[in-house]
């Protein structure tokens, strides 16, 4: 992938020359981003197109496949089960989108300045979310034991439980249990997206508001909301996408139970491939899910961008 | 926790204004106790005893803290062989995405040919359509190629889907670069790769190894596509090999084994992050204003 350009080099008089010159360059531009093309391609854009035709047949993992037309969506829009996994992931995701952001947000408005330990924070702060969910879910798991765990030995010394809880013995303090983690891992990321808006904020403007004895209170929602705005409405999608897709905080804590109670959405989707083996059905739910994703997305949106009005 | 005074550099060096610092810098050492106290706690509970960790904690909990725990998931798990893979899928995706992504930002940012925007967005798409709902297809695609129960599969998944968010910061890097240097190169006669190599190399640098640390902790801990593409024990990673062992895949569960391997799970991401803070953050932040 070497073009020599050296014969046809600077001094190129006449448009000929030059024409040659950029077309060249242009196919090196392209020849340049093939390979990842490729790949994005082949991972990405063919299984869209695959995943139609799948879900249109019976594609038991092993065995036979038949054409089946849309009874496979027919069977996933009766599917109780499916549509449980979808409430239930709505509801976690309702539960914790806000803490995240406004917990978020605190921290923002904590670390931006620049006074003294604040470069330090902002590290600190950070480290749950540098660490990964599946760790955290993993540590989380020890400390929820009962009597011996953490969580438990603290809620007893409180006088609040008597320390024996196990929480992923019904689907509330399963959901809870799994609430708190992800919300003490999410914020840091909601913390680093808004601080970058809260930083270009010129100091002049709070310097005005200071001298119109403007509280703090006013001046986070009249001045840095409406600045943050953008940040905001990146938070807020990806902090919705990631817990519409929860997977492995549920797997590793809950396993979905007790029964299939705390079975998310994309749970739901790996139980149909490969406990179930059917391939088409569960192809059929990840379509259905990522018209949920795009349609959540959009709404979002929608609604940050009237709040601009 | 209110953000009052957080703004503002201090003017002058009033008594109130230190009196805020000294509360200021209090209440950021219970926020980060808050936040770090637990990463701590792990790693002191990963050197009890068996006999401790299965105890409310009391007076003697921290006594004679030993390697145990270590020296046991080495010994009688397949640990090393799980923190062997973790590392070759991790490094391998983290290298093989800067070398793509660093060819498609040079093509994209320094370049200007027809279909451009068309080929940005293709790209982009990797980023919209989330993979934990399209792993069906994916799964079946590279059963038929043979690449299931592979790391290299795993690699090829996670540089794929690892690419958008790269392949934006280096486009970003390049477009950045000031023209004089190409056309200096190009006077010399330097090919395209040679140019790259030579002499944008050094202003490339900071993009290479934003998507370097990126991809690399995003690889280290990722639980789906692990869990989906490696099926037998000698080829897990560090979180599906932890699930395993939770869910008695090795016999009885030891919680000290457990905390031990998150420990070490997280030990990598620290250093990372502490010693590339910079282009970490300078990634997220690039990452963050997309529109």
């Amino acid at each position: 992938m070497t073009l020599r350009s050296s014969e046809d080099a600077v001094t190129s008089s006449g448009g000929h020359r030059t024409s040659v010159l950029a077309r060249r360059r242009a196919r090196t531009g392209f020849l340049l981003t093939v390979p990842a093309l490729v790949l994005v391609v082949g991972v990405v854009v063919i299984p869209i197109g695959f995943a139609l035709w799948i879900s249109a047949n019976r594609w038991p993992l092993f065995g036979e496949i038949s054409f089946v037309g849309l009874d496979n969506y027919i069977r996933v829009f009766q599917d109780a089960q499916f549509w449980q996994s979808v409430g239930f992931t709505l509801l976690y995701t309702a539960v914790v989108t806000g803490p995240v952001l406004i917990f978020g947000y605190l921290l923002a408005a904590f670390v931006r300045g620049e006074r003294p330990g604040t470069r330090l924070f902002r590290t600190l702060l950070f480290l749950p979310t540098v660490v990964g969910l599946s760790t955290l879910s993993f540590l989380w798991y020890v400390e929820l034991r009962p009597n011996f765990g953490l969580v438990n030995v603290t809620l007893k010394a409180l006088g609040i439980t008597n320390g024996q809880t196990g929480w992923s013995l019904h689907w509330v303090t399963g959901l809870a249990a799994v609430s708190v983690l992800v919300i003490w891992f999410a914020v840091g990321t909601t913390m680093v997206l808004l601080l970058g808006g809260m930083q270009s904020i010129p100091a002049e403007i709070y310097e005005a508001a200071r001298i119109d004895g403007v509280n703090g209170w006013q001046r986070e929602m009249l001045i840095t909301v409406p600045l943050v705005r953008r940040n905001l409405a990146m938070a807020t999608v990806l902090s919705v996408i990631a817990s519409f897709l929860a997977f492995q905080q549920f797997v590793i804590l809950t396993n979905g139970g007790p029964g299939r109670e705390t079975t998310t959405v994309v749970m739901s989707i790996f139980h149909e491939s490969f406990y179930a083996q059917q391939l088409g059905s569960a192809t059929a739910m990840g379509v259905v899910v990522m018209l949920i994703v795009a349609a959540l997305t959009a709404i979002q949106l929608i609604l940050m961008r009237e709040r601009d009005a | 926790m209110s953000a009052e005074e957080s703004l503002a550099p201090p003017t002058r060096r009033s008594a109130g204004q230190r009196r805020a610092n000294v509360i200021y810098v209090a209440v950021g050492c219970v926020l980060s106790l808050l936040f770090v106290g637990p990463l701590v706690l792990a790693v002191i509970r990963s050197l009890q005893t068996e006999a401790q960790i299965v105890q409310p904690p009391n007076a003697n909990s921290f006594d004679g803290l030993s390697l145990e725990n270590y020296l046991g998931i080495f010994t009688r798990l397949p640990f090393l062989e799980m923190l062997g893979n973790s590392l070759i899928v991790s490094l391998g995706s983290a290298v093989v995405t800067a070398v793509i992504a660093t060819l498609a930002g040079y093509g994209l940012g320094r370049f200007t040919f027809r279909g451009q925007s068309v080929v940005f967005g293709v790209i982009l798409l990797a980023l919209m359509v989330p993979f934990q709902v399209l792993f069906t297809p994916i799964y079946l695609q590279f059963n038929a190629l043979g690449l299931t129960d592979s790391r290299i599969g795993l690699i090829i998944f996670y540089v794929t889907f690892n690419l958008p968010f790269a392949v934006f910061i280096m486009r970003n890097t390049f477009a950045a670069m000031p023209r004089e240097l190409e056309e200096a190169a190009y006077v010399d006669g330097a090919s395209t790769m040679g140019t790259l190599i030579h002499v944008l190399r050094p202003l490339a640098l900071p993009g290479v190894a934003t998507v370097v640390i990126f991809t690399f902790l995003a690889c280290w801990t990722e639980f789906l596509g692990a869990f989906l593409f490696l099926t037998s024990q000698d080829k897990q990673t560090l979180p599906v090999g932890l699930l395993t062992l939770i869910q008695g895949g090795f016999g009885g569960i030891s919680f000290g084994y457990v905390i031990a391997g998150s420990v070490i799970s997280l030990i990598p991401c620290v250093i990372l992050f502490i010693a590339l803070q910079r282009y970490y953050v300078q990634g997220l932040a690039a990452g963050s204003v997309k529109n």
